[in-house]
């Protein structure tokens, strides 16, 4: 029973293992990329954590096919309105978290994305170098349920 | 017979708004006054003029200004609207329609429109006019008209626009809003109290 047990939580976690990436103190997780609908683009969604005492800076995200994801952020002005920031880089805190969300940071993914059920998707960070992960292809009906809350 | 009268009419003064009350508490954010359901024409998919007022009266409309290159606030809205819609019984379902009017009618021509609303829900309404148009409608609804950022080497830009749904009720008024981050789940729980609000 106890074999069977420990047998389990081995494979459990190593799935956890393949779709996260990590590299030092950075670990990427929870990579989503949603295709557009039709030739629109489409959207990636991660988690980006940082165990080391040092800051680390997220320069870029590269999809399988070599296409660049462009960073975003969403910002709300005074009278209500939503507008995309291109950002060149993020930053990582130490100890601290990155979020790529709905309605906050996110990727913008190339347009006419197929759809396979999972995609690979590389990062690159200042300090931590390059993180392999493995993204999860979803619907955008799927986002609330898989990304969850939107927002900051 | 008199007093009776009259206690009828005080009773009748006196009576609760039903129809705000019926809505029950609503997980949308609250607009105070509600807004009425305006009067407009814009250019369907199909390439027929829509008037807005006339075509969505008594029914409940959510009422959304995006653009199809949007990838994050527009689709996630569109798709999640889509997808509490769907499990709404045949009867209701009927009484709630998906009004998409784009913010950029440049890129976003009828078949563009249509064929981003497709992927959604193909009873999704889908709007377009000029940016003057679009946005003095925005005005008269208190929300923000668009703004076009700096195109990139490749052409491409984004439009910055308002990223709520307005929703109207069967009375014709907007009472409730709901901000980018409203899940499926805040949805289901509402759209079912709009439906009880009832027609003036």
């Amino acid at each position: 029973m106890r074999r069977a047990a420990a047998r389990v939580v081995l494979v459990v976690a190593a799935l956890v293992a393949a779709c996260a990436g990590t590299n030092g103190g950075v670990a990427v997780r929870s990579v989503f990329v949603v295709p557009g609908a039709g030739l629109a683009p489409g959207v990636l969604y991660a988690t980006i954590d940082n165990a080391g005492a040092a800051a680390d800076t997220l320069t870029g995200i590269e999809m399988e096919d070599g296409s660049s994801v462009m960073l975003h952020d969403n910002l709300t002005d005074a009278v209500g309105r939503t507008t995309m920031q291109p950002l060149q880089r993020l930053v990582v805190p130490p100890q601290g978290r990155l979020l790529l969300r709905p309605g906050g940071v996110h990727g913008m993914v190339g347009r006419g994305a197929t759809r396979p059920d999972s995609v690979r998707v590389t990062f690159w960070f200042s300090r931590g170098g390059e993180i392999a992960a493995r993204a999860m292809v979803i619907d955008y009906a799927q986002v609330d349920s898989a990304v969850g809350r939107g927002g900051r | 017979m008199l007093l009776f009268a009259v206690a009828a009419a005080l009773g009748a003064a006196c009576a609760p708004d039903t129809s705000s009350r019926a809505a029950g508490e609503l997980r949308g954010f609250g607009m105070n006054p509600p807004i009425a359901r305006p009067s407009f024409t814009l250019t369907a998919t199909d390439g027929k003029p829509f008037a807005f007022r006339e075509r969505t009266s008594g029914k409940v409309t959510l009422l959304f200004f995006g653009y199809t290159n949007c990838p994050d606030a527009c689709p996630v809205h569109a798709a999640n609207i889509a997808a509490v819609l769907r499990e709404l019984s045949w009867a209701d379902r009927q009484r709630v329609t998906f009004v998409f009017v784009t913010t950029d009618p440049d890129r976003d021509s009828l078949p563009a429109i249509r064929a981003w609303l497709d992927h959604f829900d193909s009873t999704f309404v889908g709007l377009r006019g000029s940016v003057d148009s679009v946005n003095a409608i925005a005005a008269k609804l208190n929300l923000p008209g668009a703004a076009f950022e700096q195109k990139a080497k490749d052409g491409s830009y984004g439009v910055g626009h308002s990223s709520v749904v307005l929703a109207f009720s069967a009375d014709d008024s907007a009472r409730v809003m709901y901000p980018f981050g409203v899940r499926q789940q805040d949805w289901a729980a509402d759209i079912p109290k709009l439906l009880t609000i009832k027609p003036r």
